[in-house]
């Protein structure tokens, strides 16, 4: 089955590359530079997963406008901001608005080639329907890989997908723990630090706080990462 | 250098100015002295020439008073009466007389008035004594008498028993005659008498003769006095008021008529003030003439002394300021009355004391009338008195000038604090509107805003430089985040186009310049990377709450990753505790060892170890290498500065700084400094401790 991706950048050059860059990899693509153009060919021709940069032309938050009236119509399509914003506001905020997941550039195609495919995977056994076993259950922490669901004692953690591989792996490390530098490679980015893993390890935090104030399975392990501890 | 604020410096020129005023006041006190002695000297001459012009003007009989043209016999026989200060005590006793320069007259038989014996010798005499004062006329005889007869209280007649008889011209020029009986040791009676000096007679009468008058048995005078009994025979001390003698022709005259035996025989002997030849007259005294005294008494409370003397030296009015003062100089004797009687016109004499300072200021002028000098007006004035006055005039201006200086130097001393307590509170607001790292924190400055000076207006000012600062600080604070928006695009395009070339040509993979161009996209992304984590961490980190940590068991484990790069002293293992985020003790240990390790030289090492104290706990952090520059903390920690060259690696001057922002998130003191020896630099971070319950 070939996907159609829809690639939403004003910069033409970068536009091209991501286009190559997935079409190389057995992806149809249709790019647009402006928002307008954009929601109509979106309309016309519905695609599997829309990437998105927030600015686009003269207009800062072009993306984010889009995102919102995707989702508003009903369009369950997963949708991945890829920007050159790189604050934490931003990020939140694309995210709140209902998208996937939020990259900041510069990225590297290959692996957006690889999240974007298990996104489309993620998405696909989601739509199914079919209710799948835990890959991993115990201590109220229940993680499905194949449709990235992360609950906590039966509540449904609203991880984005780098988060959800962030949990994953250091859920599955144990109380051995993981290190700083298989969680970068988790996150499937090209540039990360440690300091990135920390804001995102912050945001898994709050985001179990929210439902369990009492939460502190994620521990760290000082200069080498991260380890979980069951309750 | 030490620090003079502007209220010492205030307070040290007002202390200052204050100190040169008296200097100054000194300095030209001798300029004031010698005018004022000056002004004084001419006043005196101006005064004395008046006195001497209203006295010709206004005195028609001044040739009558003042002319010497009395019976020049008679004038050898003139009394001195001397004026005195202090009321003689009248108890028959001489002893408190002023002392005389000459023996008192002493009158005896060389001018017999009466004798019973015309041949025989009798020893009756008396000397007299006279002395005036503003008041009084006293008088002192003291009377040689063997055989002292006295009244006998059955007797009316006064003349039975020793007595002294008493004439002068009244204030209406009528001749008076008054008895003075010895009756008993005691107070003095006297009584006005007649021609025949028998009885007493009432002074009401209207007849001068008092013949139809009636004897009185008392005495009715206005004599006071006191008659004592002495060993050579009787003293009698009394006084007469001036105002009942004539002073234009003031005369007097004394007879000491002694009885002895039988009273009935008549006086054995007469002794009078003037001889036989002279029996019909009067000795002339010279009393103070009261129209010339009333002249010079108006001015008497100016000057130390006034007289007016006659041509013969007669003191005629004599006043002076100050009664109780010593024995007024004499002045009749100076040179000064003697130029001026001669008719020399230059009046002004200094005279000095002892010690040649100048102590008197004496004037004379002569009372001139068709060219004959009559008299002569002499002021008197203590120069010491003059400067006295003038001192306490100086004194008194310049209390009051110095309070007036005081009270504005007080007044501009309070307003100058108030505007030095304006421009602290102003440099206080100011100061507290930047944090320790040069951060604005607000830009409104609410010290003197609304004075309209120039305190309000430097307020305003450095409210709108902190507004354009804050404007430009905030510039420069999204240059980073700018850059970094401004750089991914491209970047971006490099990344991507460089993987798609690399897939259609993977040949090109170990190109050295592929590699060279890979390596350079990653170095640039990592500084935008970083640039990123700086802009953010600051907003980041004030939200996130701190929580306990023991900072012991967090470093052991930290640490443990670092083990093959430092060194660590051993150090207790019991725990620490302090509030804080590990990821972002993390942070701040991941940049100082960074550091530390990237500028420590190739054979030194770097020393971590802990000092524990009893509430806070300081990790350090050491390294052999080069050391840091000497500048302030706040340059050391301040963004985009690198203070050291490491060779190849990435140094935005970042890294501090994010150690910096964490460290004060947990309220920790950060400090880099060099080592003594200057072998390496010290960092040390200085955690307070949670005290545990």
């Amino acid at each position: 089955m070939t996907y159609k991706i829809t690639i939403v950048e004003d910069d033409i050059d970068q536009q091209q590359n991501y286009a190559d860059a997935l079409q190389r990899r057995g992806f149809e693509t249709q790019c647009f530079s402006r928002v307008e153009e954009a929601l109509i060919g979106i309309t016309n021709d519905r695609p599997d997963l829309v990437l998105l940069d927030v600015v686009l032309g003269d207009d800062p938050d072009g993306g984010f406008t889009i995102c919102r009236k995707l989702l508003d119509r009903g369009d369950n399509i997963p949708i991945i901001f890829l920007s050159d914003r790189s604050d934490e506001i931003d990020q939140v905020f694309g995210l709140r608005l209902g998208a996937w997941d939020y990259q900041t550039k510069p990225i590297s195609l290959a692996l957006l080639a690889e999240r974007i495919k298990s996104l489309l995977r993620i998405h696909h056994a989601r739509s199914e329907d079919n209710k799948t076993a835990p890959h991993y259950e115990g201590s109220g922490i229940s993680l499905d890989e194949e449709k990235s669901f992360a609950s906590w004692h039966a509540q449904t953690l609203p991880l984005t997908l780098t988060e959800f591989r962030l949990l994953s792996s250091i859920v599955k490390s144990g109380p051995e723990g993981i290190n700083y530098s298989s969680l970068c490679e988790s996150t499937m980015q090209r540039m990360v630090t440690n300091g990135t893993i920390n804001s995102h390890i912050k945001n898994i935090r709050k985001k179990f706080n929210a439902l369990d104030h009492t939460f502190q399975c994620i521990r760290n392990k000082p200069g080498f990462g991260y380890r979980w501890e069951k309750d | 250098m030490p620090r003079f604020g502007i209220k010492t410096q205030i307070t040290l020129l007002c202390l200052g100015l204050l100190s040169i005023i008296p200097l100054i006041g000194l300095n030209y006190w001798d300029d004031i002295r010698k005018t004022t002695l000056t002004a004084q000297a001419r006043i005196q001459e101006i005064e004395a020439k008046a006195i001497a012009t209203t006295l010709l003007a206004t005195q028609q009989n001044i040739r009558e008073l003042l002319a010497a043209n009395e019976d020049s016999e008679l004038q050898k026989h003139a009394l001195s009466a001397p004026s005195i200060k202090q009321p003689i005590r009248l108890d028959g006793l001489f002893g408190d007389w002023p002392l005389l320069t000459n023996a008192p007259p002493r009158f005896n038989l060389d001018h017999p008035v009466w004798l019973a014996v015309p041949d025989m010798p009798s020893e009756t005499a008396f000397s007299l004594r006279l002395a005036q004062s503003s008041q009084h006329l006293y008088a002192a005889i003291d009377v040689r008498d063997n055989n002292v007869v006295l009244r006998k209280p059955s007797h009316l007649r006064l003349d039975y028993n020793d007595h002294i008889q008493l004439t002068y011209h009244d204030e209406s020029g009528a001749l008076r005659r008054v008895i003075l009986p010895a009756e008993q040791e005691g107070a003095l009676a006297s009584y006005y008498t007649d021609m025949h000096w028998q009885y007493g007679r009432d002074i009401n009468s209207a007849s001068p003769n008092y013949k139809n008058t009636q004897n009185i048995a008392s005495h009715k005078t206005d004599i006071q006095g006191y008659w004592h009994k002495t060993t050579e025979g009787y003293a009698v001390e009394f006084r007469l008021p001036i105002s009942q003698l004539d002073t234009v022709q003031s005369q007097i005259h004394f007879a000491i008529v002694d009885i002895d035996d039988n009273p009935a025989y008549g006086p054995q002997a007469i002794v009078a003030s003037l001889p036989k030849s002279l029996e019909d007259k009067l000795n002339p005294v010279a009393l103070h003439a009261r129209e010339l005294q009333r002249v010079i008494d108006q001015l008497k409370s100016t000057y130390a002394r006034l007289w007016i003397y006659d041509s013969r030296g007669r003191e005629w009015a004599f006043a002076e300021r100050d009664p109780q003062a010593e024995v007024a100089p004499t002045a009749f004797d100076s040179q000064c009355v003697k130029d001026a009687l001669k008719g020399k016109v230059k009046p002004l004499h200094h005279m000095n004391d002892t010690d040649g300072k100048l102590n008197r200021l004496l004037v004379c002028y002569p009372i001139i009338e068709h060219g004959e000098t009559l008299g002569v007006v002499v002021i008197d004035e203590s120069a010491s008195h003059v400067l006295e006055q003038e001192e306490a005039r100086v004194r008194v201006i310049t209390i009051k000038v110095g309070s007036a200086i005081s009270l504005l130097l007080l007044v501009l001393l309070t307003y100058a604090f108030t505007l030095v307590r304006r421009i602290s509170r102003l440099s206080e607001e100011s100061s507290k509107s930047i944090d320790l790292h040069g951060r604005i924190e607000r830009t409104t400055i609410n010290a003197s805003r609304n004075f309209p000076d120039e305190i309000g207006d430097l307020s305003r000012n450095i409210t709108i430089l902190l507004e354009k600062q804050r404007s430009y600080m905030n510039f420069l604070e999204r240059i980073p985040q700018t850059l970094r928006h401004e750089i991914s695009n491209p970047l971006n395009k490099l990344r991507t186009s460089l993987e798609n070339l690399l897939d259609h040509q993977p040949y090109l993979a170990n190109d050295n310049y592929i590699r060279k161009i890979d390596a350079g996209i990653d170095q640039i992304s990592r500084i935008t990377l970083h640039l990123t984590e700086a802009a953010s961490l600051e907003n980041a980190i004030k939200e996130e709450q701190l929580i306990k940590i023991d900072l012991i068991t967090f470093l052991n484990d930290y640490l443990a990753v670092w083990d093959e790069h430092i060194d660590r002293t051993p150090w207790d293992k019991s725990p620490a505790f302090i509030l804080g985020d590990s990821s972002r003790l993390e942070q701040l240990f991941d940049k100082l060892l960074d550091n530390a390790i990237s500028f420590c030289t190739k054979t030194g090492k770097v020393l971590v170890h802990v000092e524990r104290h009893t509430d806070r706990i300081v990790v350090i952090i050491e390294n052999d290498g080069p050391t840091l520059p000497s500048e302030s903390a706040t340059g050391l920690f301040s963004p985009m500065v690198s203070t050291r060259s490491s060779g190849s690696s990435i140094h935005l001057g970042l890294g501090l700084h994010i150690a910096k922002l964490i460290s004060d998130q947990h309220k920790a003191l950060l400090i880099g400094k060099n080592r003594e020896d200057s072998s390496g630099v010290i960092f040390s971070i200085e955690f307070s401790l949670i005290q545990m319950s």
